[in-house]
């Protein structure tokens, strides 16, 4: 199995079973892909009712740790390779990520005001390019600094697993990234709203840093309900409005490794060759967020369909953790080394102190 | 090499997983917007 997440030629089978008992196998593989994704529905459902703390712990934790033992447990009955023909990471994300284009709803944007818009597009460029200079800096390889830079700047985990699409990350540098972004929100969710409090900030100041700076979605509505209603409320205007940039992000950087980064010295890729190479999935996830916008804006389609495709989106998004899990390579981790961790801190103290900065300049 | 083939492996070229991601998650989108898949849990 290819170590690289996202490359479109990934390996179905290493060593192929013989051909009458190939369907076999593929029903016994995808009945596994079936029964782990549920197992991992069930426990993001039910592991957050048992205490608040675990709340900001999302899907992709659960996920990676059954993919691990599901992997360590078949490797062991020697047929872990044999049953890997549906854990298709690449189809599983991206097909997730058009779904996650079709709950962005382009109306938002206008309807959160220039407020949020200007808020979301100062936020995510000067994060964006602080973190990538510090990654730059520090010697961390191009594709992760895409992915921490993105993270850190948009929206976490969605923003990650999007920029891994993007760049064509490995699967243990999104699984890297995405588990320093629910590390790092979880403190974050008790404390920044215990600061706004103690700095006394008005609750749409204080909302808007939270949303400005908190990278999970549900860390950002942990933090603003423990602060106030009104700072809940600005919170998630701010975080929907810096989700809704996520598409232009993506195809930005998309873009950029095309023509910039994978380009051969000295030669200027043609128009085809950035067409060949540039991920289609973008294409999806702007087409599916401009048909829900329209159909929902115009009434045509109720718009809580919205919230069926959420649903949807994370079931794709759950299965394409477990295949993460299911081939990740710890040596691929350990190559990563200790200073992504360090780009994260700094990356994260910057964003605080400039998204107060922000909130209080915009929002005061 | 033969027309078929040529045609074949132009055929799997295009149908990455790229593009059957876009396919099927389009797909998804228009079952639900139609109605015909709701109630997602």
């Amino acid at each position: 199995m290819s170590d690289r997440v996202l490359t479109s030629s990934e390996a179905v089978s290493v060593s192929r079973p013989e051909p009458g008992k190939e369907w076999a196998w593929w029903s016994a593989s995808l009945l596994v892909v079936v029964l782990l994704t549920v197992a991992t529905w069930w426990l993001n459902k039910t592991v957050p009712t048992w205490s608040k703390q675990l709340r900001v712990i999302e899907f992709p934790v659960y996920a990676v740790l059954l993919g691990l033992l599901a992997g360590g447990l078949l490797s062991v009955l020697g047929i872990k390779e044999r049953l890997g023909a549906y854990f298709r990471t690449e189809f599983f994300l991206k097909t997730g990520l058009v779904l996650l284009g079709a709950t962005i709803n382009l109306a938002e944007i206008v309807a959160f005001g220039a407020k949020g818009l200007v808020q979301a597009v100062i936020m995510i460029s000067s994060v964006f390019f602080f973190t990538w200079f510090v990654a730059r800096w520090l010697g961390v390889e191009e594709k992760l600094r895409a992915l921490l830079a993105a993270s850190v700047a948009i929206c976490g985990v969605s923003a990650a697993i999007t920029a891994a699409g993007a760049v064509l990350a490995k699967k243990e540098q999104l699984a890297y990234v995405t588990g320093l972004v629910i590390l790092f929100a979880l403190p974050l969710m008790f404390l920044q709203p215990a600061a706004a409090i103690w700095l006394g900030l008005s609750p749409d100041v204080a909302g808007a840093w939270i949303g400005g700076n908190i990278d999970t979605t549900a860390a950002v509505v942990g933090a603003g309900t423990i602060h106030s209603q009104q700072a809940l409320k600005v919170a998630s205007i701010a975080k929907l409005s810096q989700n809704a940039l996520i598409g232009v992000v993506a195809f930005l950087l998309a873009l950029y490794w095309v023509v910039v980064v994978e380009r051969k010295p000295g030669q200027r890729p043609s128009a085809w060759e950035i067409w060949e190479r540039f991920p289609k999935f973008v294409l999806g996830f702007i087409l599916a967020s401009i048909v829900v916008t329209l159909v929902t804006s115009n009434g045509w389609v109720a718009s809580s369909v919205k919230r069926d495709l959420g649903h949807l989106r994370e079931w794709f998004f759950i299965a394409a953790f477990l295949s993460i899990g299911f081939g990740l390579s710890f040596r691929g981790l350990r190559e990563a080394g200790w200073r992504p961790i360090g780009v994260y801190t700094l990356a994260t103290a910057f964003n605080t102190v400039v998204a107060l900065g922000v909130a209080l300049v915009i929002f005061g | 090499m033969a027309v078929g083939q040529g045609a074949s492996k132009q055929l799997t070229r295009f149908f990455t997983e790229d593009w059957l991601a876009v396919v099927v998650g389009l797909l998804l989108v228009a079952l639900v917007l139609t109605g015909l898949l709701k109630s997602i849990p």
